[in-house]
């Protein structure tokens, strides 16, 4: 089984940078929410992590290869003991860039922002009360108003290859719209003035019907097969639709490289080593977080990760 | 540049076009003759000769301070990631070439006056009009862009001093 490390960006709303959230994940580790568990620190500039997921199996099947054929047999667990998934990730404090890593049948990013979206919302919701209860108003038009300056929630995207982007369309239940970006992460000289502080992006947005008499089955493979056929051409593209699971997907697809990175899971999973009591500790020593942030300063990935734009 | 060439050829065409639109036995030709051709002549003749002596102190200006200065060649480095395509001096080479050209469409404009347009016809008036109205636009773009460039200078400078003040 590999072990990939994939890219995602988070885009936080009004008011909230992506270091205040990182700060309040930080705040929050250890801590269970739905049987996961999420710990962020600080090292070398980047906001590191690791999210666990924790089975609610006691017990599971071994096969074991015997002559001429194979048995299966149940493997119970102990009282103390559950299977857990690990997935570290790293974080560009700046761009809200990271890197991800994921292996088969651990959440997927898609449910891993999904994850962080909803801890963006209680964050959101606390600074909301506290700056409510801090003007000592009871008044519901101040409240509307503190609102209003947080108005929107943690938007996110994956950036992907061609043939994972071609993977998520064809599993997507429905697609909202798709972004083609003709010059996303690309600098294209300008005629007479220097290079800018941002990279600029052109994009031409295609938003599809939301009502179920026009959106059938047949209309959404055909959008499916439209989109696929015309991946090749497109030098990048960004599309929004509801992943199998139901939550809200969205994937960007990179065509100019494959920055990612693929690892064996058994070289990976001999690393792995937490202890709840030192958590932030454990990941700051984590081998496989030392293992991305090299990743990260490989030239192409720490320019995807930290390019700048508007 | 295609694009700049056609806005360029754009403005001068629909100039032109304003110009002969209001044209009316010779009224355009004794406006331009009794009030514009002597100013314009003299005018672009000082602009010319202003430009080609302001061109190689702002080149040499951009190039030392914005272009050398080691957080742009570090910027430009990191971007070429993205567009291997991207050069060092590239903008300023063009930026050089387009000034060379603002100098010379300003001289010929100047000559013109004293030539062409001694011709008694509202279209020979209409061409030097034109062309004046052009001059001034390209360098009104040219100024624009060396703005942007200084102003992108400033930026890299706060910057360096935000840098420094963190360090």
């Amino acid at each position: 089984m590999k072990v990939r490390i994939l890219g995602f960006e988070w885009i936080t709303s009004k008011g909230i940078t992506v270091s205040e959230f990182c700060n309040y994940l930080e705040s929050i580790s250890g801590r269970e929410f739905s049987k996961r568990v999420i710990a962020v620190t600080k090292k070398d500039g980047f906001w590191v992590g690791i999210l666990l997921s924790i089975k609610d199996m006691k017990a599971y099947c071994e096969m074991r290869d015997e002559k001429g054929g194979f048995s299966i047999s149940p493997k119970e667990l102990d009282r103390s003991t559950h299977i857990a998934d690990f997935n570290f990730f790293i974080i560009h404090p700046e761009t809200g860039r990271g890197l991800y890593q994921h292996y088969h049948n651990s959440p997927a990013i898609n449910t891993f922002c999904f994850f962080n979206k909803q801890r963006y919302d209680e964050l959101k919701s606390k600074i909301i009360e506290n700056e409510w209860r801090g003007s000592g108003s009871g008044d519901e038009e101040k409240k509307l108003a503190i609102m209003k300056n947080y108005e929107g929630s943690l938007r996110y995207s994956l950036p992907m290859t061609e043939k994972d982007f071609q993977q998520c369309v064809s599993g997507l239940k429905k697609i909202n719209h798709i972004v083609y970006e003709y010059s996303y992460f690309t600098e294209q000289e300008r005629l007479f003035s220097p290079v800018g502080t941002y990279a600029k992006r052109m994009t031409h947005k295609v938003v599809f019907p939301k009502s179920k008499k026009v959106l059938t089955p047949q209309f959404l493979n055909d959008i499916k097969d439209a989109i696929t056929e015309m991946i090749p051409n497109l030098k990048g593209a960004r599309l929004k639709g509801v992943d199998p699971e139901g939550h809200e997907a969205v994937y960007k697809l990179i065509n100019d490289y494959d920055p990612f990175a693929e690892f064996d899971y058994e070289d990976v999973i001999r690393t792995v080593k937490i202890d709840s009591t030192n958590l932030l500790k454990s990941i700051c020593d984590a081998y496989f977080i030392d293992k991305m942030i090299e990743i990260s300063r490989q030239p192409e990935v720490k320019a995807i990760l930290s390019v700048k734009t508007k | 540049m295609r694009l700049l060439k056609l806005i360029i050829i754009l403005i001068f065409s629909a100039s032109l076009w304003a110009i002969l639109y209001f044209a009316n036995n010779h009224t355009i030709f004794h406006f331009y003759a009794d009030k514009m051709r002597t100013p314009l002549f003299t005018g672009f003749l000082t602009l010319g000769g202003f430009l080609l002596s302001l061109k190689t102190f702002i080149l040499v200006k951009l190039k030392e301070d914005l272009y050398d200065l080691p957080s742009y060649k570090k910027r430009v480095l990191e971007r070429k990631k993205l567009n291997p395509n991207l050069t060092l001096y590239g903008p300023l080479t063009r930026l050089g070439t387009f000034l060379i050209y603002c100098v010379l469409l300003s001289l010929i404009t100047a000559v013109l006056q004293f030539s062409f347009g001694f011709l008694e016809s509202d279209f020979a008036a209409s061409i030097c009009l034109a062309l004046s109205v052009t001059t001034i636009s390209v360098i009104f773009i040219a100024w624009w862009q060396i703005r942007v460039s200084i102003n992108e200078w400033f930026l890299i400078l706060k910057e360096s001093e935000t840098e420094d003040a963190e360090q």
